[in-house]
């Protein structure tokens, strides 16, 4: 189990994260929702390590979470130029032998033995997905992992993240897209203004489309008045 | 293999595909220029104590290793990253401690080895500079300009303080020449990114492009530089060359970086991949007698740059 205990995180006077508690299990998908700005990618980050926390901690099985437990994929990856996709596979992948790289990417057919940086937007994110994978830590944790992938490999992402419940591994995923997320999302938290406004289990879903939509409607009505 | 091997074969592996894209021609021209360039330093180099080979590594190791970008992509990997990065800077060191060597130079070979040492107890990629500049209103640039624009907010505490610093020790003749080098060295950072398409499209259908946007860069770099160009002629009449030779070379130099940007150019590419050539450039334009090369180059980047803006939108 990960548990986020009172964690406060600020960009010098900007509080982004303000006492955020919250409990991953394991053999679940935990779905990360906000709007642009909310602290998703500052949520994760801290958990990772990237970012100093002001007050708090993320706890892994009683002790503080450390690198070797998660398996990140960021919203936007490094990649080495001039380093194939095989080559980066080979390198995240080293302490797992049993990684089976190109029955990995029968998944995704992509072109490893070509340089990283002739590949799309999409194929990026998808070997960095194989990356992760690659990596076999005990949390997953994926910001935004279906933006720029075509819709083919977005049902096999989620294909794949569905199945991986049963490897007992803690999924947690940022997403704009709420489609996706209730889809394979056992749980999702709100997260708005650095705070996780209400926390929804899977009977809940259509109440938080609902509400997300009815929110929305509110805001632009107006605008869209004068507009339109 | 372990990780850090498998780490050092890949940027072993890089640089042997950068010498690949160079191409083997014009690679041999940069060994040769900066054999030249290294040999020359060393000799210099020879004559001085060994602990400043110390502070020369510390402070080269310092300007890579604070600026990585590949700091997150490290922290995911299994491995101790003081361990893999004192294998990577080692490796990088080595050429020149084997030079050091070769001249029968062994105490300065181990200080300039050693001397990163400190760098390694320091987290990589922390140093974010100008974090003030996005608050400093630029709007009054153009949007033609809008490389000045990016490149101030980038540098602009250091190229301002650095321009009046220069102004009011004009007096001094090295003066001209050490902000001239500065500059050369920072301009790469105001070409690097790509405009988008867009862009280019309302300005590519003015025609003479290229020429168009060297020419309204000089100006505006050039203009701004002339009470530089002033205060050395003032005080130093008698060496107008120098004032001359600077002038000459900042042109170079813009000319250089504009030509080399387009030349690389690709659509829906945020950023300029490879800067190898800026190296062979800066190299070939300081080191005398090797102008003529650096005038090949922009010739030759000239030609591929209005080759490469005329495939996408002639």
């Amino acid at each position: 189990m990960l548990e986020i205990k009172n964690l406060a995180v600020s960009y010098g006077t900007n509080e982004v994260l303000k006492d955020v508690h919250l409990i991953f299990e394991p053999g679940m998908v935990h779905g990360v929702l906000g709007i642009n700005g909310a602290g998703k990618s500052t949520l994760f980050n801290t958990i990772y390590g990237f970012k100093k926390p002001n007050a708090g901690s993320a706890q892994f099985q009683n002790r503080t979470v450390q690198n070797g437990d998660i398996g990140f994929m960021e919203t936007s990856c490094y990649f080495y130029p001039l380093m194939t996709g095989m080559e980066y596979l080979k390198l995240l992948g080293i302490q797992n032998k049993d990684f089976d790289i190109k029955k990995w990417n029968e998944l995704f057919e992509l072109p490893l033995n070509e340089y990283v940086e002739n590949y799309s937007t999409g194929m990026k994110k998808k070997l960095a997905f194989i990356g992760v994978m690659a990596m076999n830590r005990p949390i997953l944790i994926l910001d935004e992992p279906f933006n720029g992938v075509d819709i083919e490999s977005n049902e096999k992402l989620l294909q794949l993240l569905i199945r991986l419940k049963s490897t007992n591994k803690i999924i947690i995923i940022a997403s704009h897209i709420i489609e996706s997320l209730t889809r394979i999302c056992d749980r999702i938290n709100l997260l708005e203004n650095g705070v996780i406004k209400t926390t929804f289990e899977k009977t809940e879903f259509p109440v938080l489309e609902k509400e997300l939509k009815d929110s929305i409607k509110l805001k632009i009505d107006d605008v869209l008045e004068g507009l339109v | 293999m372990n990780t850090i091997e498998r780490f050092l074969n890949l940027r072993i592996k890089q640089f042997f595909r950068s010498v690949q894209e160079i191409g083997i021609p014009l690679f041999i021209i940069l060994m040769i220029v900066t054999t030249g360039l290294t040999f020359k330093v060393l000799v210099f180099l020879s004559e001085v104590q060994g602990v400043e080979m110390a502070f020369f590594s510390f402070f080269l190791i310092a300007s890579i290793h604070f600026t990585r970008k590949d700091s997150h992509f490290l922290k995911s990997l299994d491995v101790s990253r003081p361990l893999l990065f004192l294998a990577e800077y080692s490796l990088f060191l080595l050429p020149v401690s084997m030079l050091l060597l070769f001249l029968g130079k062994m105490v300065p070979a181990i200080y300039w080895q050693l001397g990163m040492l400190p760098i390694l107890i320091f987290p990589a990629g922390k140093l974010k500079i100008n974090k003030i500049a996005p608050f400093i209103n630029l709007d009054g640039i153009p949007s033609k300009y809008f490389e000045i624009k990016l490149g101030f907010r980038r540098i602009f505490f250091a190229i301002v303080l650095l321009y009046f610093i220069a102004l009011g020790y004009s007096f001094f003749i090295g003066t001209l020449i050490l902000f001239g080098i500065f500059l050369l060295l920072v301009l790469p950072t105001f070409f690097e990114n790509f405009e988008p398409k867009e862009m280019i499209v309302l300005e590519y259908g003015k025609g003479n492009f290229v020429r168009r946007k060297v020419i309204n860069h000089l100006l505006v770099f050039q203009i701004a530089l002339m009470p530089h160009y002033l205060m050395f002629l003032f005080y130093h009449k008698e060496m107008w060359y120098l004032g001359l030779a600077c002038f000459v070379g900042l042109c170079l130099g813009i000319i250089f970086n504009i030509v080399y940007k387009y030349a690389s150019y690709r659509p829906n590419v945020p950023k300029m991949f490879s800067n190898s050539f800026q190296a062979v450039f800066l190299a070939t334009l300081l080191i005398p007698g090797f102008v003529i090369v650096s005038i090949g180059l922009i010739i030759y980047f000239w030609r591929k740059a209005t080759n490469n803006l005329a495939y996408y939108y002639a």
